[in-house]
């Protein structure tokens, strides 16, 4: 037995799914109660669990999602810093873009937010031009000056920031090891490695946040590490990254912002994982829990975003492009003006939803699911959570059907339609900003509460099927087991094509390659394990923003013109129209090197058609009054080759799926069930 | 109608306004566009009447919902397929001829039901300077190509005279014409969605519902403003240094507050029309003090026609700065209405004092240059623009480098500016002392200064607040004023004025610009002095401004000497209290 764990850190739960590879088949999904407050406790629970019961040489890998990196941001809890800038440049961060984006309406719109105080911000003689040029040599007396006022405001971590240090990293380095000299415990973030990327105020905040996050972080990543290894010597222990791939602790230590993302990401990569075996290319994947809904668009490869925001704070870090709304189980509903709203606040784990009957009397959309019959009135968790739906109908009663001068069910449903409209709404942004139609894409539903409401919307996007994957409320732990290492180098240097060598630039995305590769080989990778990714940032002379484009080999003006041309397209794809007369430049070059992890071998099962029978009904509505029986089937009798229609519940351990009238469902030979309108299904 | 689908139809169109918005920022040419975003969608009623928005550049509003209505008036044969185009300041109502707007009315079953209108800023429209709004422009034939309203498209087929027309009459005709037919497309576009929408919900239930959503800010609107003590509040009243033509004369904007019952009614009033661009159409200034209501009293209601109901503007005679007669050059009109909003909102603070925040600097404006690029021996053109600080709030501090409600641009990254043009930005940053001294503090403006690496630049200034500057709200001390300077050679630097047109700079020069403060809140010798100690030790405030202004005085290791400021501060008070 040789075992993969995934293992989720959720705010609420942390879902655990362990894979044999061997066998080829899950052998264990379990879920925890997270601890936020002391969380390398849960895990040692769990090692010891899984050490009990398969034997502490069983365990191969150990894939970790956490939140630790966003909690820190979220909820304010980073550690003191500083800041060392150019000299003239010491408000770079405080100032921003002088933009009030959302605010625009708000007469009292926020200062953008601020990691640390003035007064620890010190300038540094020093000055590059923007080919790294070195126009004023770095004043080693004011760095010493500085981390000297630095160690007496009593930081705990610095971060460097200097102008165009993307072009030429000889200062900033030349800085860290002064800071090393005089202060070697200080925590230090530099922002050539943060992100070697133009436009300084970004690549200023994403190095103050590495720094504010960066100890606590990075200890809890080693006491992860440590843990996993002493009560499983044989295994390699990863963290998931916000781009899609693992790294280990040390290969984290200078960067830890890059988990920032660590938790929504491996749902996506599972997602596309099972895109891939079904052979469906375009997917979004739908993953709502109990406060938020994610979302991803998989038009083939994930897509992939290198600028967004935590808690109004810019991070300029590579991630996979995910969109979150505040719509999920938790979210409460309320009558203003009128109206009905529902979210973005959520009741959260606690107190929860009023059915939870652990005192939240607002009610959610949980509630209004169990009042809608949804939900099962007395229990969810195979009985784990015990359910009231008498308090379900009196917060849904009280605080909004007696509003709206509606019945409870009338309430529920429009409870259900309000959210779903949110959610369709952002769907279609996503999409639509990204260049995409919705209709083309299949939805992966996941999370808890992602099956039970999918139904709701697919028609208004006009999606034509849903796919749920089996134990739908622990798959971010299994898109853990896909994933590959991942190793990134990116830089600014704009290179105008025209103008280019080919094997200029050949040399410099393989020097890159080197570096990146290098950091995977002290990882014990062998080398037929791997490969490398290129890419380009590129523009139209004059824009001010990057399309990214692959690359292949650059050996001849041909494959130069190939790679003008890519670009063009991707123009035209993103933004409708293309400019072939345009000089068109290189902003951008990044490499990732992949160090590829055997996927888990999942057998398909042959399916035979066939109806089952259900366990139970129960009475639901699917509409603002129409009183129903419906047949609810558990998910884990269901085998290849089941056929559904709706209406119908089918119930499974960690989540509950809906299927309204007119679809209908069909378990798969991977025991995915597949959702679709009864006129697509031939 | 039912709650719910209030709520539905009303987000579903606010969606669509939103899905025009992506689209314009997808399949736009202009910089303008992808980077300023200096454009906005907004939905019609069939009567004309505004339902919702897009991206909101409050600037835009009020124009687009004139020029909605005088396409109503003038073509009462619009068909199915037409789309209207018009920049017109003074034949419908526009900021400035740069700004174009297209109209496209909705049908359904050949019956108008509502209009799509959007405006975006272009790159170049002719006129005298290229980017066509020339600082010392005064008529408006020298600000740009002007269309009064006109068809575009015609049963779905484009105008192609009109077409050529405007590309004979830009310097960018590639660009400019790519946003304009951007803003078609798009219009055409949103047809789609709406007519999906009206078809699934039945056209008069969308109606009903939009109709339903305008009364419901009314109606809250109006409730808010009955809370507040009728009365007359004010004049506030505040200058303009000069139009960029006489550089001698400053010109005076002045606001009125009247409450009475559930109704506000500004009293706006000016001096004379200037001879320079910097003259401001009512059509404009209405909308942004609607605007400026809702974010008072309403501000988690959408912004629609129910808010003009309550809010009325009245203006002084035609002929004046804020009611210009045609054909008065109006290129400059941000820097009116920054000061308009300044005195409306000292007026709306008198009225509810803990709701408003003091005024800000009213200062952002731009700065461009162009030259030859040494190394690419290419034209270039530079063009930034910078900010001053917000007013202090009722309880707390100013932001710094913000401007309020009119102005919302990106200022640029110093590592872009000196990779595209020949300058080296010397530095950057938040000027000491500049904002407004008060118990809560103005926010701080910007500096930057930049050198010349190319041979010969050539600089224009449209900026303001030299002369004059925030006083700030309840006691405050005046804002630091924004100024200008040039430093040739050996020499001592020289002085600009606010409004620079083609000066030539020449290799090695430095140009620095710094912008004024936004205004305080209260008195600065009532600020607490823990704040001023903290404001000194981050470097906000200087220690002389902290004695002057605030009365605290520190000893050299920045502890607070209680005994000379308990005397300083002491030494005050009675002035403020007679």
């Amino acid at each position: 037995m040789r075992l993969r764990v995934g293992i989720d850190v959720g705010g609420t739960f942390t879902d655990v799914t362990a894979f044999d590879e061997d066998a080829g088949a899950l052998v264990a999904v379990r879920k925890y109660v997270s601890n936020p407050a002391q969380p390398a406790a849960v895990m040692e629970q769990i090692t010891r669990d899984l050490a009990t019961d398969f034997g502490a040489d069983s365990v191969a890998l150990i894939l970790h999602g956490s939140t630790a990196a966003l909690n820190t941001m979220l909820e304010g809890k980073g550690v003191k810093v500083g800041l060392i800038t150019t000299s003239g440049f010491r408000d770079v961060y405080e100032i921003g873009r002088q933009w009030r984006g959302d605010e625009v309406f708000n007469i009292f719109a926020p200062a953008p937010k601020m990691l640390l105080t003035r007064d620890r911000i010190h300038e540094v003689r020093e000055r590059l031009d923007p080919r790294g040029h070195v126009i004023e040599k770095i004043d080693e007396e004011d760095v010493a000056a500085a981390i000297r006022r630095l160690v007496a405001q009593g930081v705990e971590a610095v971060a460097v920031c200097f102008l165009f240090a993307y072009a030429n990293p000889a200062h900033e380095q030349a800085a860290a090891k002064i800071i090393h000299e005089i202060a070697p415990n200080l925590f230090v973030s530099l922002s050539h490695e943060v992100n070697p990327e133009w436009r300084e105020y970004e690549r200023t905040a994403s190095s103050v946040a590495n720094a504010y996050i960066g100890p606590p972080v990075s200890r809890y990543l080693h006491e992860l590490e440590a843990l996993s290894l002493r009560r499983f010597p044989g295994a390699r222990a990863l963290m998931m990254k916000s781009d899609g791939g693992a790294a280990s602790a040390r290969m984290l230590d200078r960067t830890p912002i890059e988990t920032v993302m660590s938790g929504p990401v491996a749902g996506v990569i599972g997602g596309r994982y099972l895109g891939d075996i079904k052979g469906i290319e375009n997917v979004i994947t739908f993953d709502t829990g109990g406060t938020s809904s994610d979302m991803a668009v998989l038009p083939g490869q994930p897509l992939f975003r290198s600028e967004f925001s935590v808690a109004r704070h810019p991070l300029r870090t590579r991630t996979v492009d995910i969109e979150t709304i505040g719509a999920g189980g938790g979210s409460i509903a309320s009558v203003d003006h009128g109206v009905l709203k529902v979210g973005p606040q959520s009741a959260g784990a606690n107190p929860g939803p009023a059915c939870y009957d652990r005192g939240g009397s607002e009610p959610t959309l949980t509630d209004a699911l169990v009042v809608l019959g949804h939900l099962s009135p007395t229990a969810l968790l195979e009985g784990a959570m015990p359910i009231s739906r008498a308090k379900a109908h009196e917060a849904v009663n009280t605080r909004v059907a007696q509003q709206l001068e509606f019945t409870p069910v009338e309430a529920a449903w429009g409870i259900l339609t309000v959210l779903a409209t949110n959610v369709t709404m952002a769907m279609r942004t996503i999409t639509i900003e990204r260049g995409y139609d919705p209709r083309e894409f299949t939805l992966i539903a996941f999370g808890g509460m992602g099956p039970t409401i999918a139904g709701r919307f697919i028609g208004e996007l006009g999606i034509g099927r849903i796919l749920v994957p089996r134990d739908p409320g622990t798959f971010s732990a299994f898109g853990m087991l896909v994933t590959d290492v991942h190793q990134t180098r990116s830089f600014t240097r704009i290179t105008r094509l025209d103008a280019a060598k080919p094997e200029e630039l050949e040399l410099t995305f393989a020097s890159m390659e080197q570096a990146a590769l290098a950091e995977l080989l002290q990882e014990q990778f062998p080398r037929e394990r791997l490969s490398t990714l290129r890419s380009a940032g590129m523009r139209y002379r004059g824009q001010s923003y990057e399309v990214s484009v692959p690359v292949a080999a650059l050996q001849s003006d041909a494959d130069l013109a190939a790679l003008a041309e890519r670009f063009h397209d991707a123009h035209q794809r993103r933004y409708g129209h293309m400019a072939q007369s345009e000089a068109v430049e290189i902003v951008n070059f990044q490499v990732t090197a992949v160090g590829s992890i055997p996927k888990p071998q999942v057998h398909e099962l042959a399916a035979r058609e066939q109806r089952p029978a259900p366990h139970e009904t129960r009475t639901a509505y699917f509409g603002p009054s129409e009183e129903t029986r419906v047949p609810v089937f558990s998910r884990t009798a269901l085998k290849p080759g089941a056929v559904i229609d709706g209406p119908a519940i089918i119930d499974e351990k960690t989540s509950t799926i809906v299927l309204y009238p007119g679809q209908r469902a069909v378990v798969d030979g991977y025991l995915n069930i597949e959702i679709a309108p009864v006129s697509a299904v031939p | 109608m039912n709650p719910i689908d209030l709520e539905v139809i009303y987000q579903s169109t606010l969606q669509i306004a939103r899905e025009l918005t992506l689209n314009m920022l997808r399949t736009g040419y202009s910089t303008i566009i992808k980077e300023s975003q200096d454009f906005t969608f907004a939905i019609f009623d069939a009567k004309g009447r505004m339902v919702a928005q897009g991206i909101p550049q409050p600037l835009h509003i009020g124009p687009v919902a004139a020029q909605v209505n005088e396409v109503r008036r003038r073509f009462p044969d619009a068909a199915p397929g037409d789309a209207f185009i018009v920049n017109h300041p003074y034949q419908a109502c526009q900021n400035h001829s740069t700004d174009v707007t297209i109209v496209t009315p909705m049908f359904i079953d050949d019956r108008v039901v509502g209009y799509i209108g959007n405006t975006a800023h272009k790159p170049d429209l002719g006129g005298k300077v290229p980017g066509t709004n020339s600082g010392d422009a005064t008529d408006i034939f020298q600000e740009g190509l002007l269309i009064p309203p006109m068809r575009i498209l015609r049963r779905g087929e484009l105008v192609a005279d009109l077409e050529a027309v405007i590309c004979a009459n830009t310097r960018t005709p590639e660009v400019t014409w790519g946003d304009i037919n951007a803003q078609i497309n798009t219009n055409s576009y949103g047809m789609t969605r709406f007519a999906d929408l009206f078809g699934k919900y039945g056209t008069d239930k969308v109606l009903a519902c939009w109709q339903e959503w305008m009364d419901i800010c009314e109606r809250e609107l109006r409730k808010e403003i009955a809370k507040v003590p009728d009365g007359l509040y004010g004049p506030e009243t505040d200058y303009l240094d000069d139009d960029g033509v006489d550089l001698e004369k400053s010109h005076r904007i002045s606001a009125t507050l009247e409450v009475k019952g559930d109704v506000l009614r500004f009293i706006l009033d000016s001096d004379a029309q200037a001879r320079g661009p910097i003259n401001l159409r009512p059509c404009v200034s209405r909308n942004f003090i609607q605007c400026l209501v809702k974010m008072v009293f309403i501000p988690n209601l959408p912004v629609n026609d129910g808010l003009s109901r309550p809010v009325q503007v009245s203006y002084p005679p035609e002929g004046s700065l804020l009611n210009p007669r045609f054909p008065a050059p109006v290129n400059m009109y941000v820097r009116p209405s920054q000061v308009t909003t300044s005195v409306a909102i000292r007026a709306l603070a008198r009225a509810v004092p803990g709701r408003v925040p003091a005024p800000g600097s009213a200062a952002g404006g731009s700065i461009s240059s162009a030259g030859r690029h040494p190394q690419s021996g290419r034209w270039y053109s530079q063009y930034e623009i910078l900010s001053g600080g917000t007013g202090a709030r009722p309880d707390s501090d100013g932001v710094s480098a913000m401007d309020e409600l009119v102005v919302n641009v990106m200022n640029t990254p110093v590592e872009a500016v000196e990779t595209e043009f020949p300058v080296r930005v010397e530095s950057y940053g938040l000027a000491q002392d500049s904002g407004g001294p008060g118990t809560y503090r103005g926010g701080l403006g910007v500096r930057r200064q930049w050198r010349i690496l190319g041979d010969e630049s050539v600089i224009n200034l449209r900026t303001d607040r030299f002369k004059f500057s925030s006083p700030g709200i309840f006691g405050a001390k005046p804002a630091h004023a924004s100024a200008a300077s040039l430093q040739s050679g050996a020499a001592p630097p020289r002085p600009l004025t606010s409004k620079v047109a083609g000066l030539r700079l020449k290799k090695d020069d430095v140009l620095s610009m710094e912008f004024a403060g936004g205004g305080g809140w209260g008195d600065p010798k009532d600020r607490a002095v823990e704040r001023v100690r903290e404001d000194v030790e981050r470097g906000y405030v200087s220690r002389d401004a902290a004695r002057e202004d605030y009365g605290v005085a520190f000893a050299d290791d920045l502890s607070v000497d209680a005994c000379a400021t308990a005397q300083l501060r002491a030494a005050a008070k009675p002035k403020a209290a007679s």
